[in-house]
């Protein structure tokens, strides 16, 4: 038997299930037509102001850093799981096998520390605080 | 010269530098944040881009990246030949730390009440170390990241001037048209490896014979390749960024973009297309001989620039065209590769880019130090300015002249070998002629407009009243310094010849 006929014959079956469980309770739900229905939320919460809203430019220094220690983390994991190989091999010694690392994970922390001390993370500021240190 | 028992990735120095440098302002920022000490910052600039250049020449002197048969150490393949350091590397290096020691200098200035100086300075190391990368980068993968890393401070640097509307607008524009290009060129990117299979560029060479089944996407890989590396060179038919960025940029900026980042917009364009799409095997793959894609926009780009800038009543603007009709006559050291001879007329093209790093520089400068002084932007505010800074005027005078490409300066001499090759390629490719033809048109034409520039400074009456003018020291030495090489390129013109033909020869040979 074809290996597709399977896959077919579970996509049908992850089709079917939704569709199925749609039509009984169309078939078994009492009609109430009204209003709030129709509301944006239906828990009754009325919406207010417009869909464009200005985030905060914390918003998005957080997630630039949040970013920059995502991907250390994706360099920092498969280095580790071989370094202990790497040490053991005869053509590496601990200074091929750290010094790459320590080097990478220094100009992070020299960036680190510069963004915290230049108030990256600081949380918003008040208009007076803005105004005492206004920039051009 | 110990360099020998030096290991193998310190071939990579005039780079590491760069990213010292960087990491050291932003260390001094984060001792003192926000500081205002602009000697401090400027300065470290400059020494690092010095440093860079020290050691790069100190690399050229020693011979490392010359070939072992020519009595040099040997051309320096790291990491598995992600990258490259040959006679190429450390000419447009050269270029890059010169021009950025230059920058840095004349920011101290034009940047003087700007609030974000830290940020400015380090942004301008971390754009030089992507363009000294770039030189260096040997395949596909470093290409694009070492482009994205010359791009992305560019951006932020464009639109440093944050309360400014054209700045903002200028870095908009930039940054929009930016990640046009990028995308095109990764899939370009895309497209050959996908064809041959592999990224690192004598890979792709070794293997586009395999790649026949392939002919028509390498084809297409190979034109969006063209379109990146003309967006990066500020060709057509990427260049309309340059004028809106270059005129709403700081006017350094201007000068770091239209000098450095052009030059290794070029590197990267040389070395892909001659290490990885030899002319001939390629040919026999796609059907079509690239260098005429080459011949077109070198023509195209190079009238289009030269007309637009004939027509400019704004300064910077005129520079910005000029700029890209320079572009077009560096262009033709591709154009010319498919002739016997095809390296003489791009170590030609390399010689052009050298001696133009310093002469645009200087003229964009030259446009920093009348917007410090607030005299306006068009031909006419710049009336009768050699009345009052007689010695600027001078400078201008001489890198004017050097781009029209008037005897005995340093623009001419490039002009007229770069003209002199592309004849004698002719030869086996006639298309040449009509690239030489129009080579020698647009020079004169471009005599009109830089001519017009010097006139308005030098005979012609000021319109108004002008207070006394200041004279900044920073900007001053730069402009000096960028007028006395333009000289100086002169009598030193041989070793540089030679540097940039033996540098073509190996890359293409």
């Amino acid at each position: 038997m074809n290996d597709w006929i399977a896959i077919g014959a579970l996509a049908l079956v992850g089709l079917l299930i939704p569709l199925g469980m749609m039509a009984v309770s169309f078939l078994l739900r009492p009609s109430v037509p009204e209003t709030s229905k129709r509301a944006t939320y239906e828990s009754g919460e009325v919406p207010t102001g417009g869909t464009r809203i200005r985030f905060n430019i914390q918003y998005y220094m957080v997630a630039l850093l949040f970013l920059v220690f995502d991907i250390e983390t994706v360099l920092l994991f498969p280095w580790a799981v071989v370094y202990q190989d790497a040490l053991a091999a005869e053509e590496y010694g601990i200074v091929h096998a750290l010094g790459p690392m320590i080097a990478f994970v220094v100009i992070l922390l020299i960036g680190f520390a510069w963004a915290w001390r230049t108030g990256a993370v600081q949380w918003a500021r008040t208009p007076e605080q803005v105004e005492a240190g206004a920039d051009r | 010269m110990a360099v020998l028992e030096l290991p193998q990735w310190t071939a990579l120095a005039p780079a590491l530098v760069f990213v010292a440098t960087a990491l050291a302002l932003f260390v001094i920022d984060s001792i003192n944040p926000h500081t205002r000490n602009r000697s401090l910052l400027a300065g470290t600039t400059a020494v690092g881009a010095l440093a860079a250049l020290g050691v790069t020449v100190w690399f050229m002197l020693a011979g490392v990246g010359t070939p072992t048969a020519e009595g040099g150490l040997g051309v320096v393949e790291l990491f598995g030949g992600q990258f490259v350091v040959d006679q190429m590397t450390l000419f447009f290096t050269t270029v890059v730390s010169i021009v950025t020691a230059l920058v840095a200098v004349a920011s101290y200035d034009y940047m003087a009440d700007h609030t974000y100086q830290s940020e400015y300075y380090s942004l301008i190391m971390l754009a030089a170390t992507g363009m000294a990368a770039m030189a260096a980068a040997n395949s596909l993968v470093t290409v694009f990241i070492a482009l994205e890393l010359a791009s992305l401070p560019s951006y932020a640097l464009v639109a440093i001037l944050k309360d400014n509307r054209g700045s903002v607008e200028a870095g908009l524009k930039y940054f929009l048209i930016g990640a046009l290009s990028s995308a095109i060129f990764l899939y370009g990117i895309s497209l050959v490896y996908g064809a041959t299979g592999h990224l690192q560029l004598e890979a792709i060479a070794d293997n586009l014979d395999g790649a026949d089944a392939y002919g028509g996407l390498l084809g297409l890989g190979i034109l969006m390749l063209i379109g990146g590396f003309a967006y990066k060179t500020a060709s057509v038919p990427f260049h309309f960024w340059a004028p809106e960025a270059y005129e709403g940029a700081p006017a350094p900026i201007s000068a770091f973009l239209s000098s450095a980042s052009k030059a290794a917009g070029f590197v990267i364009a040389f070395r892909v297309f001659t290490t990885a799409f030899p002319v001939e095997a390629t040919t026999a793959v796609i059907g079509i001989d690239w260098t005429t894609a080459f011949v077109v926009l070198a023509i195209v780009t190079m009238t289009l620039g030269n007309f637009a800038a004939a027509t400019q009543d704004n300064v910077k603007r005129m520079l910005a065209y000029s700029s890209i009709g320079h572009a077009g006559y560096a262009l033709i050291g591709l154009a010319g590769l498919s002739a016997d001879g095809g390296e003489l007329v791009m170590g030609a093209a390399m010689m052009h880019l050298f001696v133009y790093g310093f002469m645009n520089t200087g003229a964009f400068l030259f446009v920093a130090l009348a917007e410090y002084w607030g005299v306006g932007r068009t031909f006419e505010d710049y009336n009768g300015l050699a009345r009052q800074a007689p010695v600027a005027c001078a400078a201008l005078g001489i890198f004017m002249f050097s781009l029209a490409g008037i005897p005995p300066l340093g623009g001419f001499w490039s002009k007229y070998i770069l003209f002199t090759e592309t004849i004698g390629a002719a030869g086996t490719n006639g298309a040449m002629l009509v690239v030489a033809a129009a080579l020698v048109v647009n020079s004169a034409l471009s005599l009109y407009y830089y001519s017009r520039l010097v006139k308005a400074v030098w005979i012609e009456d000021p319109i108004g009243e002008r207070d006394a003018l200041a004279q900044p020291i920073g900007l001053y030495a730069a402009i000096v310094v960028a007028a006395v090489l333009t000289v100086v390129a002169l009598p030193a013109f041989g070793p540089i010849a030679d540097a940039a033909q033996q540098a073509a020869a190996v890359a293409i040979g």
